[in-house]
């Protein structure tokens, strides 16, 4: 519903010198493109390697399996930081992974949207742990893009004290350029899109840099070949 | 070749500061330059513009405007970056008059900041220049910013012998002085002038070198009310020092 | 809480701000830290010169097409599934949310950091309605807590107080015995506002940007109290400037690569939201209701003057980072919600020059906000102009235009100058005061020598050489 436009707009229009808004905005022309030339024909190993490293400049805890690892690492995060563990339902998380998990701590959830908000915020709120996948990940700034909706829940990766985001290596990018391509391609964009690039921080403070405020104090990434 | 320069002596370096003025010219005659100075100059309208009174700057720059290209010379040179930014903007100042914007399009083709003019145009360092001690250049905003003549002066100085130039802390910074702006909002203005004195006095430096007569009288009326042993020197006075 | 932030005359808060040394340590440390931080990044990424230029033409071209942009906006978050509403004014933007908190009887609401919401005076209306507002943001909360001081900078709000400070607010208000390791103080209150998080009927916030093409609104955080804002209460209550758009994701590339690298030398921040309608029908958590409220408040007065481009903005804080007067007095010492650079170029015409064309007075003219700017606002010249606009058609002090005058036709006239000039020897004997006194508090005047340069030009031929 929107209320208010016509007038508002009327406003902005007189302004600009004209009665009513155009049918076609003028052109924009980019004076310059140097945002696609950034590792553009960067290798997949390379790309992963920049990712590794500019994540854990910023704090991020990284981890690397196979495609058969993805139980072990979890489990290596998860004795760390103790259960309960909450899960996105996710294919590559669901199954053997929870499995797993399931085997080594009696609660382990998967992020059940059809239970309703209250259970899966009580389960994400008490969770020590919450793992989620990433759609793509961003070389450049140690980025991940989470894709929030249905059995992806936007507090699996928020109110756990930690957060264990994986991502496919295949799907590690250059830099913000490629998450805006794709976003720009998808016809239906889900309601929240999260860019992960570190964990949660501040400087109010004198400007001393304090690692966990309000979203989860530790990141990890895991990344399967 | 011997270039005629007509002379903007600057109403400060006129008033309060002659040696500033006298040592350009002098400095110009030893590169081989001819110097007029016409006597009708008076103040290129600056303190007045920025401040934003471009109504009652008019009468000053269309004086200069007609002064300054009344003399037959092949530049016009002047001891201060701002006030040659000034000069340089006057277009800007006679939009509902072009026939006075084309003259000054003329007059601002042809004035130079005299370091730029030393460095670029005559291509000349300065020969015998002498001063013994470290010294700490005060890159001036108009100048160096707006202007864009950043590296002559720094060019010249390397070359002068027994000079130590210091880098000091904040070097960049403004030094507060914005015309007006020193005598309407003095205890601002004095405060950005005070830190950056701090600053070059903690790099140890016996001379504060500059290329504009208003930042340099205004770090040095701190430096005197402290009492402190840096000497405040224009560049012209630098170059002509032996 | 409006725009002004202070009730004091400009004399009187600069004289306090001058006299704060907590301020004026915290300010200068924050300046030469952030600005080597901007500077790394940005020599990181190289070719800031094009990024500038590209963000300036994404934002320039966005106004000249802001009254398309923002109709495709609304039709298009409408289509998202959420409430649009243009609010023309402060009044109509804080009744309009006033309303949606008494339908919905919410007692408690979120908020994460938002200038237009500050601008428009939202929370003291909330408040006066019954609801509790809970601002999440670190240095917004112990703003709030400690009797509603005031922000000194538009990214880091609290830059103006140091640890010892936020210690004793905590202490004070909330109860808290540990020291001033700001982790600690960071803990705490993390603990003290996950309770508000949770039990919040409305999550309000502001947005960096919105995106035309889909409808999206934005939300650029370091904390994650934008994120918890976004998710977990039932009500959501975005406010934006309208002209805080951009076309497609695309732009919204550059914009973003420019932000966090322009306001504290990161590549981008920890958390970037970008929200389209309420939560999905499969979507356990996220907000049911979403409502964008847009305001206007002046800003389509801007967009029709001259300094338009002012609204190019991105709100980085980079040009206040930057300033050489900002560095001695804060943004408390401007007594604007938008201060610096940015303050002195927007407010006068978004707010007046009555009441704000004094601040304007608050600036060297050095150019180095300028040349920082990552979207090119020519904050030099529009600051020049405001100061030409003052004072040519707005007369407003009677005493300057007079000696203004007096000048300019001394300096007009060869005669009088020459007049004048020679008198100018006897200055030494003329009263320290008036605008002699603002320098001579706390700066020796030079001496004039009788001798002007003109006189020793003139006697060359005979003599040569001045004493």
């Amino acid at each position: 519903m929107i209320t208010g436009k016509e007038l508002f707009i009327s406003r902005i229009s007189h302004g600009l010198g004209r009665a009513a808004p155009p049918d076609t905005p003028t052109r924009l022309v980019y004076p310059h493109q140097m945002q696609r030339r950034y590792l553009a024909h960067a290798s997949t190993q390379k790309l992963r390697d920049i990712f590794i490293a500019n994540a854990r400049a910023v704090g991020v805890d990284v981890h690397r399996c196979d495609a058969g690892g993805l139980s072990a690492a979890l489990l290596e995060i998860v004795r760390k930081t103790g259960g309960p563990v909450i899960l996105a339902a996710d294919p590559l998380l669901t199954g053997d992974v929870a499995q797993c998990l399931t085997e080594a701590f009696t609660e382990c959830h998967i992020w059940d949207a059809g239970a309703g908000r209250e259970k899966n915020l009580a389960l994400a709120e008490k969770a020590k742990v919450g793992v989620a996948r990433a759609e793509m990940a961003l070389a450049e700034s140690a980025t991940t893009l989470l894709s929030c909706h249905g059995g992806n829940g936007r507090s699996i990766t928020l109110l756990p004290e930690n957060s264990v985001i994986v991502i496919r290596a295949e799907t590690i990018l250059p830099r913000l350029t490629q998450a805006m391509d794709w976003l720009h391609q998808q016809k239906t964009l889900p309601a929240s899109v999260n860019f992960v690039s570190g964990p949660s921080s501040t400087a109010d403070i004198e400007l001393v840099r304090v690692q966990g405020v309000h979203g989860p104090l530790e990141l990890a990434y895991i990344i399967v070949e | 070749m011997n270039p005629r320069v007509s002379f903007f002596a600057t109403c400060l370096a006129d008033t309060v500061f002659p040696h500033i003025a006298a040592d350009a010219v002098r400095l110009l005659e030893k590169l081989g330059c001819s110097v007029t100075f016409n006597p009708r100059q008076t103040c290129c309208g600056q303190p007045l513009a920025n401040a934003g009174f471009h109504a009652e700057a008019a009468a000053a720059m269309r004086l200069q405007l007609e002064v300054l290209l009344t003399d037959p010379a092949d530049y016009v040179v002047c001891p201060s970056g701002s006030c040659v930014l000034q000069i340089k903007e006057y277009p800007k100042f006679f939009k509902n008059r072009p026939d006075l914007q084309d003259k000054a399009r003329q007059l601002g083709d042809k004035t130079y900041e005299l370091t730029d003019f030393i460095v670029n145009v005559l291509g000349r360092t300065v020969p015998g220049a002498r001063l013994d001690g470290r010294a700490a250049y005060h890159p001036s905003c108009h100048m160096t910013r707006l202007l864009g003549v950043t590296k002559p002066p720094l060019a010249l100085l390397e070359q002068v012998a027994g000079l130590e130039l210091v880098d000091f802390k904040g070097q960049d910074k403004c030094c507060g002085f914005g015309g007006t702006f020193a005598v309407k909002l003095g205890a601002l203005s004095s405060a950005m002038a005070a830190e950056k004195v701090e600053n070059i006095r903690a790099a140890g430096a016996h001379y504060l070198i500059g290329a504009d007569a208003g930042c340099l009288m205004n770090l040095q009326g701190i430096i005197q009310r402290k009492r402190y042993p840096i000497t405040v020197l224009h560049i012209a006075q630098v170059l002509m020092a032996d | 809480m409006s725009i002004k932030t202070s009730p004091l005359p400009l004399k009187e808060r600069l004289r306090q701000e001058l006299a704060n040394p907590v301020m004026r340590t915290a300010i200068a440390n924050a300046q030469d830290l952030l600005n080597a931080k901007r500077d790394a990044a940005f020599a990181e990424l190289g070719d800031f010169a094009k990024w500038r230029e590209t963000a300036g033409a994404i934002r320039s071209h966005v106004l000249e097409n802001l009254d398309f942009y923002l109709n495709r906006f609304a039709e298009r978050a409408a289509a998202a599934g959420a409430h649009v509403y243009f609010a023309g004014d402060a009044a109509a933007a804080t009744a309009y949310g006033l309303q949606i908190l008494r339908d919905k009887k919410a007692a408690k609401a979120v908020k994460s950091k938002s200038m237009v919401t500050e601008e428009i005076g939202l929370n003291r209306l909330l408040e006066e309605a019954g609801v509790e507002v809970v601002e999440t943001d670190l240095g917004e909360y112990l703003l709030q807590i400690d009797d509603l001081d005031k922000p000194s900078h538009i990214v880091v709000p609290a830059l103006h107080k140091d640890r010892e400070r936020f210690r004793e607010v905590l202490a004070a208000k909330k109860g808290y015995t540990g020291d001033s390791v700001p982790e600690n103080l960071t803990r705490f209150v993390r603990q003290l506002i996950r309770k508000d998080f949770l039990e919040a009927d409305v999550g309000i916030t502001g947005c960096n940007f919105a995106v035309a093409e889909t409808g999206t609104v934005t939300l650029v955080t370091n904390e994650g109290n934008g994120r918890f804002v976004t998710t977990v209460p039932k009500i959501q209550l975005v406010f934006m400037g309208m002209e805080r758009l951009v076309p497609t994701f695309a732009e919204l590339d550059i914009i973003f690569s420019v932000l966090a690298r322009s306001a504290v030398g990161a590549k981008l921040t920890s958390y970037m939201s970008l929200i389209t309608g309420p939560r999905g029908p499969q979507d356990a958590d996220g907000p049911e209701e979403l409502h964008i409220i847009i305001v206007d408040n002046g800003r389509s007065r801007v967009l029709a003057s001259e300094f338009g481009e002012v609204l190019r903005c991105i709100r980085c804080g980079t040009c206040m980072l930057e300033c050489p007067a900002y560095r001695h007095i804060s943004g408390h010492g401007y007594g604007t919600l938008y201060p610096g650079p940015l303050g002195l170029a927007l407010v006068p015409v978004l707010a007046g020059y009555e009441d704000y064309g004094e601040i304007t007075k608050i600036c060297s003219l050095c150019g180095a906000c300028s040349q920082v700017c990552p979207v090119e606002v020519p904050l030099y010249e529009f600051i020049f102009e405001h100061r030409r606009i003052i004072a040519e058609e707005r007369r407003l002090d009677v005493g300057e235009n007079f000696l203004m005058g007096l000048y300019g036709a001394v300096i007009g006239n060869s005669k009088l100058y020459r007049m004048a000039t020679r008198l100018a020897h006897f200055s030494a004997l003329a009263p320290r005061a008036g605008p002699l006194a603002q320098w001579t508090a706390t700066r020796e005047l030079p001496a004039i020598p009788k001798t002007r340069f003109r006189d020793w030009f003139a006697a060359r031929g005979k003599k040569g050489n001045l004493p």
